[in-house]
């Protein structure tokens, strides 16, 4: 398409621009201002250079807390994408009423707001009024997700698990669809076991949709705040304080600034790495597949 | 090697549904060339599905070599079928990938790996045996998948499902070579289905063709070419296709709109659709007034020959002059060749 | 019978899903008391007053509207701004593009 050059389309721009920069970059250098400041109190603020960050990076809180989210992270990806993908082979292929169901039902969870997630299940996990803490109670095992740290972890990574599974199934789903029948035709021909068909045909083709799903996942479950929040506040004890909920009690519990905002700058960057490398790969083996 | 016979076979989707495939009764000579031909949707895939086993038909039988096998699934009944686009195992080295159908029937690793490389030999892939079959370019895939079918020895039958359509224009005619060479060197049974009537007619020895699921004509290329039984396949095959004129008949004379022609033979009355049918190439133009009058629109420089478009009041004739041919202002008639006019009633062929 | 191995694994996934929900909608049935005191899986005493609260209570649908607001105005905002941005940028070349 031939772009005209016009000096005067810098004004459609400026709205977004000015936008953007309200509400986005000068936040945005505001934390970066108080990472490297320190208070006295009555908003008195003096230079202390990195020490922040130096504190924050040898601090044992943080690297609980990152112990504990990486944990968090690695877990729910080992279950939620072998999950969604096995559900995806499943799902009805002929366009109809069960298949028009069934999609409906698996996006359902998807579709509610998450501090209503976590409300869910921090009722559903109880003993005296919910299914669940009902169930496993009468069944004799001693559950507890408020007490127990074990069964608090249980809880937030089978809400995870619930939640969001249904985002691998629906892009997976969209990935299996989109390989022609003549690829399963010629495997019939071919005599190909099951197994074959899916480690040769299927798999391959779904690479790049699956890339997408684990970079969402990876990414959104690194941040996840709201839903472990509701259901167990980061405890028992600090138990499941994950890195954002930890930096929030920093931030505003304590109104520790400084180190909060270092913080926040050391998490986005972190985030910004990972996800730099996913995409590198996903182009790279685009580049090697398609030319 | 099998003789394929379809006794009674005819397919619709779902019960009252239309006749994808009218029934029909038909052998496939063993060891012969067949090429399927006719426009989008006339029902080729679906009987090439139906006898690879992909497809069970609603009613008749397929038989192999007499045995039935309507039954029975695609790997039981032996054929190798290569699809319109390459389908290739992409992760997979093209050695892989040959070896795959007789590695998944548990045969001796050596002699899998003699046989690969005896097909990679016959299509010409041994110099990239090696390679991931991912980045190579169409016509080799091709290539990998025609190999993946004739790599098991006792394939009954070869079926192709228009396999050229992806492939540039320029190795479209190499492609076609190399698998007309493989046919006279391995003879087997090959079912060849495609839209373009100059691959039809330069692979098969005898080409099918087909119509609204109904097989209209089968015979080697020269009887379609000569004597087309059905008005479809005189205006399908040759370029420009064979002229249909609507006429009377009275004995061995043919009146269009009260100008007389001559027949080579005398016919029956007859009632319905009645059409003459005359090629391009068996027509020639004359000045004598008592052949049909034309006016002549246009005249189309070909190279090696001229085609004339011509008219006769609404009804458009071509006619093919050769590079000589010289225009001049008195030939304003055209007579058709006798012995090359053929009558149809109903679309369909009439002997006299 | 013949029992489609796809469709059992969907059901259960589906079972899986459906019953957080199932139980929310159950309580959103039943009065606070009969949550609190007994544990039914489905309602006794089925009672339409909660749904009837979030719908006449102020504290309850003054939430909807903000919501309401809320999107709306983001929608407007986003749109009017970025429809010419997008505009310029896939048009016209400019400094700094």
């Amino acid at each position: 398409m031939n772009k005209t050059h016009n000096q005067k389309a810098w004004f459609m721009v400026l709205p977004v621009v000015l936008l953007v920069a309200f509400s986005a970059v000068i936040p945005l250098m505001t934390v970066v201002n108080y990472s490297v400041q320190d208070t006295f109190g009555n908003n008195e603020f003096f230079w202390v250079g990195l020490e922040w960050f130096e504190e924050i990076l040898a601090s044992n809180r943080m690297h609980d807390a990152l112990g504990r989210q990486v944990i968090f992270t690695t877990t729910i990806l080992l279950i939620e994408i072998p999950l969604g993908i096995f559900v995806a082979l499943h799902m009805p292929k002929k366009s109809g009423f069960w298949s028009s169901i069934c999609l409906v039902l698996v996006a359902l969870p998807l579709l509610i707001p998450w501090n209503v997630v976590g409300t869910i299940w921090q009722i559903f996990g109880r003993i005296d009024i919910g299914l669940l803490g009902y169930t496993l109670d009468q069944m004799g095992i001693d559950y507890n997700y408020t007490q127990d740290s074990f069964a608090a972890w249980v809880t937030i990574i089978i809400m995870d698990v619930w939640h969001w599974t249904s985002l691998v199934v629906l892009l997976s789903y969209a990935g299996l669809k989109s390989i022609p029948d003549a690829y399963y035709q010629a495997a019939k021909i071919d005599q190909a076991s099951r197994l074959s068909v899916f480690r040769y045909i299927e798999l391959p083709k779904m690479k790049g949709v699956l890339l997408i799903a684990i970079l969402l996942r990876f990414m959104d479950s690194f941040m996840i705040y709201t839903e472990p929040f509701v259901v167990t506040g980061g405890g028992p004890g600090s138990a499941t304080t994950f890195l954002s909920i930890d930096l929030v009690k920093m931030a505003i519990g304590q109104f520790d600034l400084g180190p909060a905002a270092a913080f926040s700058l050391i998490y986005f960057l972190v985030i910004l790495l990972i996800s730099w490398v996913f995409y590198t790969v996903m182009v790279h083996s685009d580049k090697e597949a398609g030319l | 090697m099998a003789k394929i016979t379809l006794s009674n076979l005819a397919h619709r989707y779902a019960p009252g549904d239309n006749y994808a495939l009218k029934p029909m009764n038909h052998v496939w000579d063993d060891g012969t060339a067949y090429a399927l031909l006719g426009p989008s949707g006339c029902g080729k895939t679906t009987l090439l599905n139906i006898i690879s086993g992909l497809l069970t038909p609603s009613d008749g039988s397929v038989l192999f070599n007499g045995d039935d096998v309507t039954k029975k699934d695609t790997a039981s009944r032996n054929i190798a079928q290569v699809f319109q686009f390459p389908v290739v195992y992409d992760t997979m080295t093209v050695r892989d990938n040959l070896a795959f159908p007789l590695k998944n029937r548990k045969l001796d690793t050596d002699y899998i790996k003699r046989r690969v490389e005896e097909i990679a030999d016959m299509t010409g892939l041994t110099d990239i045996l090696d390679k991931k079959a991912l980045s190579l370019t169409a016509d080799v895939k091709q290539k990998i998948s025609l190999g993946r079918g004739l790599v098991r020895e006792d394939v009954n039958a070869i079926l192709f499902d228009e396999p050229l359509t992806v492939i540039d224009p320029h190795m479209k005619w190499q492609l076609r070579t190399e698998l007309k060479a493989l046919h006279k060197k391995l003879g087997h049974t090959m079912i060849y289905v495609t839209h373009d009537q100059t691959e039809a007619l330069t692979f098969a020895d005898k080409v099918v063709v087909m119509l609204e699921g109904e097989v209209v004509q089968i015979g080697t290329p020269t009887e379609l070419f000569e004597k087309p039984g059905h008005t479809f396949v005189g205006y399908f095959i040759g370029s420009p296709g064979m002229n249909i004129l609507p006429v009377k008949i009275k004995g061995d004379k043919a009146y269009i709109a009260n100008h007389e022609i001559a027949l080579a033979q005398g016919y029956k009355d007859m009632t319905g659709k009645i059409e003459i049918g005359i090629r391009p190439e068996f027509i020639t133009l004359s000045n004598n007034p008592s052949d049909l009058p034309i006016t002549i629109k246009r005249i189309e420089d070909v190279g090696h020959y001229k085609i004339i478009r011509a008219a006769h009041k609404d009804i458009d004739i071509n006619i093919i002059a050769n590079e000589a041919f010289e225009f001049s202002e008195d030939l304003k008639y055209a007579r058709f060749d006798k012995s090359r006019t053929n009558i149809y009633a109903d679309d369909w062929l009439v002997e006299p | 019978m013949k029992i489609n191995k796809s469709a059992f694994i969907m059901t259960l996934y589906i079972i899986f899903l459906m019953l957080p929900i199932y139980w929310l909608i159950n309580m959103s049935l039943k009065t606070n008391q009969e949550i609190l005191t007994t544990f039914s899986l489905w309602p006794n005493d089925l009672t339409f007053d909660n749904y009837m609260v979030i719908f006449t209570d102020p504290s309850w649908y003054n939430g909807y509207l903000n919501s309401i607001t809320y999107v709306v105005m983001n929608m407007v905002i986003s749109l009017s701004v970025a429809l010419p941005a997008a505009y310029a940028f896939s048009r016209y070349t400019f400094m700094g593009d």
